[in-house]
């Protein structure tokens, strides 16, 4: 009798409304995001190739049975240095999300908890930090720090901070204001309780999608850094690594390093963004 | 009305100024202007006008969610300060609660109703576990839902019944006041006739104080013994509702009674109100 | 010939879990200058009702049966003929008039821009007509008011400006989706008074969309009861006042607390208004109704016309006295303990099964 007294029925919906948004595009990206992630998981179980180690009378071979992909100009294996390079690249950009993510998080539930003043405030930071474009806080965090995976994704998680923290600001504005965390907080409720417990998981939804569309960026950049010579550094496997260190074999007439990176990075990242662009486009447009 | 020790509520010279506008266009609003009003315990006090009359911003600054400029606010026999600290909302949320306009909004979408009510009765009697999921059926039924509405979200409900929840999410802290800011105005005719029903069967079993925000006077003749009629932030006329709606005084009184559609009603032009149109 | 004319048009919605049904078949008719009140609580279908007429329903949404503006169906029309009856002959006011007034520009570049499209006029004769027009809707410093932003206004004032609007072009039929809904009691007052004046000045038919049967009493000629999709009666609003004939118009008027007279308890119709999709056979209203007899949840009750009022009840002849009775809740006791002896609670759940 339990359903049935409900005015509105609704079967307990995660899994199946979560395909629907997605669509039947959105689910390719996912599965195609599965599959990467997978790959650079059981990247040993694939290849025995060491991805750093490779011997220079082997340079420049065609895929073959021993090399499926071949090897570049150091004689490493192809196959080994895009499924290890998945693991930096994927790694890599998780950390600026999460990192990211989280501070944006951090900030717009502070920003709406007390609005006015410290509202304006962190605005105010915010609209600085947009101020640099990601790329150039990113090296100069380098020339300040060093060279390294580390202090790139840590540059670049703080440049991200501002896009998803203006738009979680908002949308954390919004439910602060209507009435039921209003009655949370006339119990007597803390700030830090009423914004973790009612706000937070009412904004999730932003949250996860922004995360996703700055997965897409953040994966770029970072190779963008990497191809730069200031994130990742050699003989570490990285997509970004690997088109830059592809160029000069590029011209040699061995594309095929610097193309299986490239490609690598735009399945990914269009993945991500196709995910990203359904998770808040239908939310949306779709019901409250 | 005379501020004896039978009143649960005192409220004297509250005022509260807004800035709105931007920029040249600044200025500031009088939301509550000098307003003093007391409500005897276990009575019903309408407070009724219209927008901009400063009637939601008394309510969210007796219960704490505003701060007034200036004003003493006492409640049930103790002074209530104006920049309260945690545990001093907390005492104030025991004697006073809230039910709040939009259905819909008041509770969160995400948590399911026994949820909601539960956290009321942790942060103010500490009841958990199994106490707590059977004070939860007991407010259930005192609003006139089922066990089985406890696992429901707030999605599946209708808008009644949203409201029932809210009501009885306000009465898990066993308060004496409650706060109704224009609690059935967003409900359908019909169930708006449920919950005014259930809201003084409420008020008979548990004697409970009601302060009811309305713009409608019908409902104000059908919950309240007095009522106090509040335009631009300033109480303009006060007195018990049937003397205030039978033989109102005041001008504001007079048209706000004689907008009211009824039976043998005409919409007409009434002079002077383009004034407050220009003014608000 | 009537200037509005629907001849039971059902409305479906296509949504996750299979088709919805919003209209269950509306049918009537609206005379030159005739005002109708459409009446109903949310999910009547009293809104989808009117959005039918200008074919401005929800998208996907299919539509049937026949919606004829002066004899000619407005289902078949093309674009272009859709946009000339748009232009000329109805025009529609909607509850929020922010949204019918494009925020960047003031009224007078919004009233003469329209005038000056629809009638070719010159520019100093729409901005001389807009002015009469603003004048006419009862607004006091017109030059002040031409010369405003949407967002300098107060929401009344802009409902004013959206009627003098729709009056421009002398339509022959107005449509009114709950136009006073947002605004104040005293502001309503006002503008229902100018909106009354108007459609009488011009000869204009009215459907007028509201959940308030009082507000309608006061400027409908007659009034269409809907509940769950479908119209339940339609009478006049003093034949509705004096002797309602369906149960559903009867409680609708009860449970609605009184301005003058306070109930000990107020009549109520257990459970909740249903949607039309959720109706399974039998009257619709069978479930809340203290009256229902086991043949209302079998048979569908068909609307009968008898003697210039219409009713959809099985029982509506032999319920006649009581329904046209005494209020049950002024004085207690009157009708089976159905309506008033029951505490509230149970009822809606069980309504709700």
């Amino acid at each position: 009798m339990s359903a049935e007294t409900l005015a509105r029925p609704a079967a307990r919906r995660r899994g199946g409304d979560l395909a629907e948004r997605l669509g039947p595009l959105g689910i390719a990206a996912a599965v195609v995001i599965a599959l990467i992630t997978l790959a650079a998981l059981c990247a040993p179980l694939i290849t025995s190739h060491d991805p750093a180690v490779g011997s220079v009378i082997e340079r420049y071979q065609s895929p073959g049975a021993e090399h499926l992909l071949g090897t570049d100009q150091s004689g490493r294996d192809l196959l080994a240095r895009l499924l290890y390079g998945a693991r930096t690249s994927l790694l890599g950009a998780a950390v600026v999300v999460l990192l990211a993510g989280g501070g944006a998080t951090l900030l717009a539930l502070v920003a709406a908890w007390f609005g006015r003043h410290v509202d304006a405030f962190l605005g105010r930071v915010l609209d600085l930090l947009f101020a640099f474009p990601n790329l150039l806080l990113a090296i100069l965090a380098v020339a300040v720090f060093r060279t390294g995976l580390a202090q790139v994704t840590i540059a670049l998680a703080i440049a991200y901070v501002p896009y998803s923290a203006r738009v979680l600001r908002s949308v954390a504005l919004r439910e602060r204001r209507l009435a039921y965390v209003q009655a949370a907080e006339l119990q007597g409720l803390s700030g830090a309780v009423v914004s973790l417990r009612h706000i937070l998981p009412n904004i999730a939804p932003q949250i996860l999608t922004g995360a996703a569309i700055n997965f897409g960026y953040a994966m770029i950049d970072l190779a963008a850094l990497s191809f730069l010579g200031l994130g990742v550094q050699p003989p570490t496997a990285d997509w970004g690594l690997m088109v830059s260190q592809g160029k000069d074999s590029l011209l040699q007439g061995h594309p095929q390093q610097s193309m299986y990176a490239g490609v690598c990075i735009v399945v990914a990242v269009a993945a991500f963004s196709v995910i990203g662009e359904r998770l808040g486009g239908r939310k949306a447009g779709g019901r409250a | 009305m005379s501020t004896t020790g039978g009143n649960v509520i005192e409220i004297s010279g509250l005022r509260k100024e807004f800035a709105v506008g931007r920029g040249r266009r600044r200025r500031t609003v009088r939301a509550l202007d000098d307003v003093s009003l007391s409500v005897a315990d276990g009575s019903c006090l309408a407070v009724v006008g219209e927008s901009g009359s400063g009637k939601t911003t008394l309510a969210r600054v007796l219960v704490g969610l505003e701060r007034a400029d200036a004003g003493d606010v006492v409640l049930a026999g103790r002074p209530v300060a104006q920049r309260p600290r945690r545990a001093e909302r907390r005492s104030r949320a025991r004697d006073i609660q809230m039910v709040f306009q939009d259905p819909n909004g008041s509770l969160n979408r995400r948590r399911t109703v026994e949820a909601a009510i539960r956290e009321v009765l942790a942060a103010h009697h500490r009841v958990t576990g199994a106490d707590a999921r059977r004070r939860v059926d007991e407010l259930l039924d005192q609003v006139g839902l089922r066990p089985a509405h406890a696992r429901a979200l707030p999605g599946e409900l209708s808008g009644g019944q949203q409201q029932r929840v809210a009501i009885a999410r306000a009465l898990a802290a066993e308060p004496r006041v409650l706060v109704l800011d224009e609690a059935v105005a967003a409900l359908d005719v019909s169930v708006q006739a449920q919950v005014l029903n259930l809201l003084a069967e409420i008020r008979r079993a548990r004697r409970l104080t009601y302060l009811f925000i309305t713009h409608d006077l019908s409902v104000v003749r059908q919950v309240s013994e007095e009522v106090v009629v509040m335009r631009q932030g300033r109480i303009v006329e006060r007195g018990s509702t049937s003397e205030v709606l039978d033989h109102p005084r005041h001008p504001y009184t007079v048209l706000l009674r004689d907008s009211a559609p009824r039976p043998g009603w005409r919409p007409r032009l009434s002079n002077g109100s383009d004034l407050a149109e220009v003014e608000t | 010939m009537n200037v509005l004319e629907l001849d039971d048009v059902r409305l479906d919605l296509p949504s996750k879990r299979g088709d919805r049904a919003l209209l269950r078949g509306v049918s009537l008719s609206l005379a030159p200058g005739e005002a109708l009140g459409l009446v109903g609580e949310s999910g009547s279908g009293k809104s989808m009702t009117l959005r039918t007429v200008l074919r401005t329903e929800p998208p996907g949404a299919r539509v049937t049966g026949r919606v004829l503006l002066d004899g000619a169906d407005v289902r078949g029309l093309d674009a272009a003929a859709l946009r000339r009856v748009r232009a000329n002959d109805v025009t529609m006011i909607s509850q929020n008039p922010r949204a019918a007034l494009n925020p960047v520009l003031r009224v007078s570049q919004f009233l003469v821009e329209g005038l000056c499209d629809a009638r070719g006029e010159s520019r100093d004769a729409a901005t001389r007509r807009a002015r009469d027009l603003l004048a006419r809707v009862g607004i006091a410093d017109v030059d002040r008011c031409m010369g405003s932003y949407p967002h300098q206004l107060s929401g009344g004032m802009l409902q004013r400006v959206v009627i003098a609007a729709a009056v421009a072009s002398s339509p022959r039929l107005l449509l009114a989706d709950e136009p006073t809904t947002a605004l104040d009691v005293t502001t309503q007052s006002e503008v229902m008074a100018i909106l009354d004046g108007q459609r009488r000045e011009h000869g204009m038919a009215m459907l007028f969309v509201t959940h308030d049967l009082e507000l309608a009493s006061a400027v409908c000629d007659r009034i269409a009861v809907l509940y769950a999709g479908e119209i339940v009666e339609i009478a006049t609003p003093a034949q509705l006042h004096a002797a309602p004939r369906h149960p559903y118009t009867r409680l609708l008027l009860d449970s609605r607390p009184s301005i003058t007279a306070r109930a000990s308890e107020l009549p109520v119709i257990p459970g909740r208004p249903i949607a039309a999709y959720e109706v399974e056979g039998g009257c619709a209203f069978a479930a809340r109704c203290p009256w229902a007899a086991p043949r209302c949840e079998r048979d569908e009750p068909a609307l009968v016309h008898h003697a210039g009022r219409a009713t959809r009840c099985l029982r509506s002849d032999e319920l006649a006295d009581e329904l046209a009775g005494e209020t049950p809740g002024e004085t207690s006791g009157e009708t089976s303990g159905e309506t008033t002896g029951e505490p509230v609670r149970d009822r809606e759940t069980e309504a709700t099964t």
